[in-house]
């Protein structure tokens, strides 16, 4: 570790071969990507935070990182939403299990075309403890 | 590359640092060895998520900041609302594009980029085994 430069020119090398599924949690909210991030590590997952989808494509785009689930919003600002990380990993990197979270109904549709798992989501009832909001997402089948 | 940890266990799990750094790769890769190294690691990707995490109970004992980010607040912002409201954080600033803290900015320590892993991790134990602040500033060193 000692050699590892960061901050200039650089491509992350974190990852060694993954003993367990990294998820890349995507949420511009950043109290909500906290607590879904913080639940999503108790349950033993390695997790990247991005906080926008064009973050988001940046690290899919970085062969080191090994993303195995994506866990995204639909909605977000930026050039990239979910709907459009999601059809991007479908086009390139076919392993990659993609669950999308939102509240619309006008979702559903859209997910199913991208063969997604659409996880309704529900507003947080507390934004500074960090466990209840994750505890909503539904686990998918 | 393998990962060499740093021994010192009396350290490990003593501090939470809050990474707000808005190039993602990073970001992941900094979080990523911070956590192995046994510190509580809250990220942002901007100043501003990084008020929004230090107005809530998270706990954090240092805020490791880049300088220039997007949005209406930079590093240096940051670092005048932290001695603001939370004057008891230990603040490490670090820059690609300066030599030092820029000058009037209270923190605690600067480190430039690219930064080794080592220096990084070394720096924070420092901080975290001090008991009080001791606020630098550029025109005092």
């Amino acid at each position: 570790m000692g050699k590892r430069k960061f901050g200039g020119a650089m491509s992350a090398d974190v990852s060694a071969v993954p003993s367990r599924e990294t998820v890349l949690v995507v949420e511009n909210e950043v109290l909500t990507r906290h607590a879904i991030s913080d639940y999503l590590r108790g349950c033993g997952h390695k997790v990247i935070e991005a906080s926008t989808g064009d973050e988001a494509l940046t690290v899919l785009q970085e062969p080191t990182l090994g993303v195995d689930v994506l866990l995204s919003a639909m909605q977000m600002p930026g050039s990239m939403d979910g709907f459009a990380l999601a059809r991007w990993i479908r086009a390139n990197r076919l392993k990659v299990r993609i669950f999308l979270s939102g509240s619309h109904s006008s979702g559903v549709d859209a997910a199913a075309e991208l063969h997604t798992v659409l996880v309704e989501r529900h507003r947080p009832a507390s934004r500074d403890t960090g466990k209840r909001p994750a505890r909503r997402y539904r686990r998918p089948r | 590359l393998p990962r060499q940890s740093i021994p010192n266990p009396e350290h490990r799990t003593a501090a939470t640092v809050l990474v707000v750094e808005d190039e993602a790769l990073l970001r992941v890769s900094l979080v990523d060895i911070l956590r192995d190294e046994g510190f509580g690691v809250v990220e942002a990707a901007s100043a501003h998520e990084a008020i929004t995490i230090l107005q809530t109970t998270t706990p954090v004992d240092i805020v490791m900041t880049d300088v220039r980010m997007p949005g209406t607040i930079d590093g240096v912002g940051l670092a005048r609302f932290i001695r603001a409201h939370r004057p008891t954080l230990k603040i490490i600033m670090t820059s690609g594009n300066l030599v030092a803290s820029p000058a009037g900015c209270p923190v605690d320590r600067f480190i430039r980029k690219p930064y080794g892993a080592t220096d990084v991790v070394r720096l924070i134990r420092s901080l975290s085994a001090h008991g009080e602040t001791q606020v630098r500033r550029c025109d005092e060193r």
